[in-house]
């Protein structure tokens, strides 16, 4: 039961990765690649919580994995925001 | 671009971008016109001869654009021209230029995006997580 | 522990994304945006089960099944919605 629900939620993740994908490539905003990336890194990781063994939640491995993909859905709201603050004072560099 | 060449490319790329549909451009110009007061949807609606969601889906995109502020107050919703900066109210002033002058070109710019209904929605998605004033 | 503040920041953000999508929904009315807003919620759940598993309940309590459950529906919600409100 609990392989076969972490392969469904993996598939899934896989799955929504690729229509993040096809929306970066139709937008070409970068910010639906990072969301591909971060679905496609949380995916992998179920896989490894699957195949490897002795492994749960709370090993580094899983844990950072997890991690990972939070830290690309963090960074493509930060670099939305900042893309916008750069339209907004283009004379100014300013701090980033 | 079927346009003869006679829209710059910075405006082109700011109504690809930013421009959904003629009614999204009619709006914001209307607004424009009319700045300095607050309108609600259904009046804009009835100066565009769109229904009432049509026009309040119009507006809401144009605030998550950051070419409108939006007014919450007793009533419903009420909408007000107010770009984010000067050189955006400067291209929308172009635009509307433009717009008077080369209707045509204009018009087939807007309807030659591919799906535009189905790129509002993914971009709807990726305008969600403007932040605009709080930013982290 | 370092996981429990690992999964802390991933329900925390999920929680952010979830709002800021929420909110979002309420002004366009765009079906998406709701769906994915529940998905994030979903997943913040999912994290916040993860971390009163493994911090508040005893061991012979083990909430995994369920954690994964919501996961994948909150997935599959937001699977739907990519698929079919997108136009």
């Amino acid at each position: 039961m609990r392989l076969m629900l972490l392969g469904a939620i993996a598939m899934a993740s896989f799955a929504i990765a690729l229509i993040f994908l096809r929306f970066w490539v139709k937008t070409h905003d970068r910010f639906f690649g990072f969301f591909a990336a971060a679905f496609a890194i949380a995916g992998i990781g179920r896989i490894l919580l699957g195949l490897v063994p002795h492994t749960d939640d709370q090993t580094p491995l899983i844990y950072l994995t997890q991690l990972l993909a939070f830290l690309v859905i963090i960074f493509a709201i930060i670099d939305k925001n900042r893309s916008l603050k750069r339209e907004k004072v283009p004379e100014s560099p300013g701090p980033l | 671009m079927n346009d003869g060449g006679v829209i710059p490319v910075d405006a082109q790329q700011f109504l690809l971008r930013q421009i959904d549909s003629i009614a999204q451009l009619e709006g914001l110009l209307w607004l424009r016109a009319h700045a300095g007061q607050a309108w609600d949807a259904a009046t804009l609606a009835r100066h565009l001869y769109i229904a009432d969601d049509e026009a309040r889906a119009v507006l809401d995109q144009l605030v998550a654009r950051g070419l409108v502020a939006a007014e919450e107050g007793a009533g419903p919703r009420h909408y007000l021209y107010r770009p984010e900066t000067h050189e955006l109210d400067a291209m929308v002033g172009r635009i509307d230029d433009l717009y008077r002058r080369y209707l045509i070109p204009v018009t087939n710019l807007i309807h030659a995006k591919p799906q535009d209904r189905s790129k509002s929605r993914i971009a709807a998605f990726a305008d969600a997580f403007r932040l605009r004033k709080d930013k982290p | 522990m370092t996981a429990a503040l690992i999964y802390s920041l991933c329900a925390a953000t999920s929680l952010v994304c979830a709002m800021l999508l929420f909110g979002a929904y309420r002004r366009t009315r765009y079906r998406l945006l709701l769906w994915s807003a529940l998905c994030f919620a979903g997943l913040t759940v999912s994290n916040a089960v993860l971390i009163i598993d493994k911090v508040l309940t005893p061991p012979s309590v083990d909430l995994t099944l369920w954690r994964y459950g919501i996961t994948l529906i909150s997935l599959l919600v937001f699977l739907y919605g990519l698929i079919w409100d997108t136009e």
